[in-house]
């Protein structure tokens, strides 16, 4: 089972791959600080595809069920929540609580998910034109930047 | 470049040269070094040598990008401009003045004191006008062609999990290390002086609306947080703690990284012939 928010990311930056256990957390906003690629090449989900956003944050990783998109770049998603009727999750904030992402822009194009406000933090990224599950970021993203090709 | 990147490059790219790549151009190019301009000051850290820099992304989503155009245009007319050598090194170059040459530019928040003076806590590009936005859907059938493309340039996941892996957990670790803690009440002492309470150096920037204008409270404040940093050692002790996480890190997986180089070399040199062949 997948832990959730940033206690699940802390844990999980630390024992992915090295095994580690980790000290306490001191007060600060604790993330991970990785860059990671979380594109596939399986193009971009329909709904976003024919709206007119570009990048398009999903309530569940199978991106089946609430979304929400926008067409620029936004550096804290803390007011932004999942689109009405779109399915489990609508209506929820999605800072924090998106687990996918399409990025559904030409292929010199990249889109970046930001763990903290102000694009900092963990970040995952991906090539416009394509989607995937979030890593650094998982139930973690507080803000996104398109970088146009 | 870090020195046992540099050191390894050239035996490498001999290696190279010898197997061949067989998905590409027969002799490929060597991977390209950034212009001299290019900004390569970035926070230092000793996992940077296994991660591609952000020219190398550059480079490497060029060549996609090529291979997609060429893909995309054999079944019917373009959409959008055709991906070009100097657009991508103008994003590639904002790619750096946003977040540095080696992605860690914003690691421990704004760090620059020239930074904070011109921008504040927004991006470099925000402000400058350098990063135009260009709206472009993805055309249609673009996903076939990047699969294609990633075929071609043998492109795994983009990055090597290991090496991506002692990246964040150094910076976890980090967080419950005392010398960390005592700099960052220090830090935050600091601000206090200058009125602006803050306890985190990772979160002062959300006080702003980086989507609104730049103002000049928050010049203030990000200026009064870059100050605190230098004052107080926040940045070089937060390296300094990485750092040793990060040696141990690699003294352990040796043989690990040093495969994710080879591989890395190979790869670029693979981007580089797309590259020369258009």
């Amino acid at each position: 089972m997948q832990m959730k928010g940033k206690a699940g990311k802390l844990v999980r930056a630390a024992v992915a791959v090295l095994g580690v256990g980790i000290a306490a957390p001191i007060a600060l906003a604790g993330s991970a600080q990785a860059l990671t690629y979380v594109g596939s090449d399986a193009g971009v989900e329909g709904r976003c595809h024919n709206s007119t956003y570009y990048l398009c944050l999903y309530y569940n990783s199978t991106r089946t069920t609430a979304w929400w998109g926008t067409q620029t770049s936004v550096s804290d998603l803390g007011t932004r929540t999942f689109f009405a009727g779109t399915g489990t999750g609508s209506g929820t904030r999605v800072k924090t609580n998106a687990a996918a992402v399409a990025c559904d822009a030409g292929s010199s194009s990249i889109c970046y998910i930001f763990s903290l406000p102000g694009y900092t933090g963990g970040r995952d990224w991906l090539y416009g034109g394509s989607s995937g599950r979030l890593q650094e970021t998982y139930n973690d993203d507080a803000s996104v930047k398109i970088s146009w090709g | 470049m870090p020195t046992p990147y540099r050191r390894l490059v050239p035996a490498l790219l001999v290696l190279g040269l010898m197997t061949g790549c067989s998905a590409v151009a027969a002799v490929p190019a060597p991977s390209p070094a950034p212009p001299a301009d290019v900004v390569t000051d970035d926070l230092e850290l000793p996992i940077n040598a296994y991660r591609s820099t952000a020219w190398e992304t550059g480079e490497l989503i060029l060549a996609r990008a090529l291979l997609i155009d060429d893909c995309l245009t054999r079944s019917g007319p373009r959409h959008g401009a055709a991906p070009d050598q100097a657009g991508s090194e103008r994003q590639t170059r904002n790619r750096i003045a946003d977040f540095g040459f080696h992605g860690n530019k914003r690691r421990y928040g704004v760090t620059s004191a020239e930074d904070a003076r011109q921008y504040g806590y927004h991006l470099p590009t925000s402000v400058n006008g350098a990063e135009a936005a260009q709206p472009e859907k993805a055309p249609p059938g673009q996903a076939a062609c990047a699969a294609e493309a990633g075929k071609t340039l043998a492109l795994e996941s983009g990055d090597a999990e290991l090496a991506r892996g002692i990246a964040s957990a150094s910076f976890s670790e980090s967080l419950g290390d005392p010398r960390l803690g005592k700099v960052v009440a220090a830090w935050s002492g600091c601000m206090k002086a200058k009125g602006v309470e803050q306890k985190d150096p990772l979160t002062a920037v959300s006080a702003f609306d980086l989507n609104g204008a730049l103002t000049q409270r928050e010049i203030a404040t990000a200026t009064a947080d870059v100050a605190c940093k230098r004052q107080t050692g926040v940045v070089e002790t937060w390296r300094e703690v990485e750092t040793e996480y990060q040696n141990t890190r690699i003294a352990e997986h040796h043989d690990e990284l040093r495969t994710i180089l080879d591989e890395h070399t190979q790869l670029m040199k693979r981007v580089a012939a797309v590259i020369a062949e258009h």
